[in-house]
């Protein structure tokens, strides 16, 4: 089975690019292609409990979690800008059973995949 | 390998996330406002030994540069569409 990876490198709020990533992502069963997401840069900034871009009127990035349970999405995160965020292992809300993926690794993780789209 | 597309400045830095995934034998092609890395004098220095540089002509010409400005090789559409066509998989 073919895979593919979906990158976000937006801010969760102000931009609907980390929704449209999972939105893309589960279409992808449907093509019997495996997908995955990986946050970089400020995307990281969605796996606080904390985050809800609901509280400004944008989409909740939690509409999220039912699905990636249900087909086990892997989710991964840069730890160089978890770190730069400051974001700590007991903020990161627990139904995006994160992955972390260091700076160095990525390299070979991305090209692991077949396919790759920077969102 | 894989044929990386850089389509934002040098001042975005999701640029410098996708030029430091190209490994060696990989190529990477400036098109959009990524062109303007074709006319940076250090743009070799910024990837991996081995890792193939080119632009598109038509971006590069479009915001007023010479082709003799770049640092790179320069491509047009049809070059363009040969890279997609050799390479196993586009990161973009």
């Amino acid at each position: 089975m073919k895979k593919v990876l979906f990158a976000v490198y937006t801010s969760p709020v102000g931009s609907i690019w980390i929704n449209e990533a999972f939105r893309s992502a589960f279409g992808m069963y449907g093509e019997d292609l495996e997908p995955a997401v990986l946050f970089v840069e400020e995307a990281v900034l969605a796996v606080r409990s904390s985050c809800k871009p609901e509280l400004i009127g944008c989409l909740p990035l939690a509409m999220t979690f039912k699905y990636i349970e249900k087909y086990q999405t892997p989710v991964y995160a840069v730890k160089e800008d978890l770190d730069k965020f400051n974001i700590k292992e007991d903020e990161i809300a627990p139904q995006w059973n994160l992955k972390i993926v260091s700076k160095d690794e990525l390299p070979e993780f991305v090209h692991s995949f077949d396919k790759v789209v920077i969102f | 390998m894989a044929l990386i597309i850089v389509k934002k400045s040098p001042s975005e830095k999701i640029s410098e996330f996708l030029l430091n995934l190209a490994l060696p034998q990989d190529k990477v092609l400036f098109v959009q406002d990524g062109v303007i890395f074709a006319a940076c004098k250090n743009v070799k220095n910024l990837v991996k030994e081995g890792v193939e540089l080119f632009a598109l002509k038509e971006d590069f010409i479009a915001r007023g540069f010479d082709e003799k400005d770049s640092e790179v090789t320069l491509v047009d559409y049809d070059g363009w569409a040969e890279l997609i066509e050799k390479e196993e998989k586009v990161i973009s």
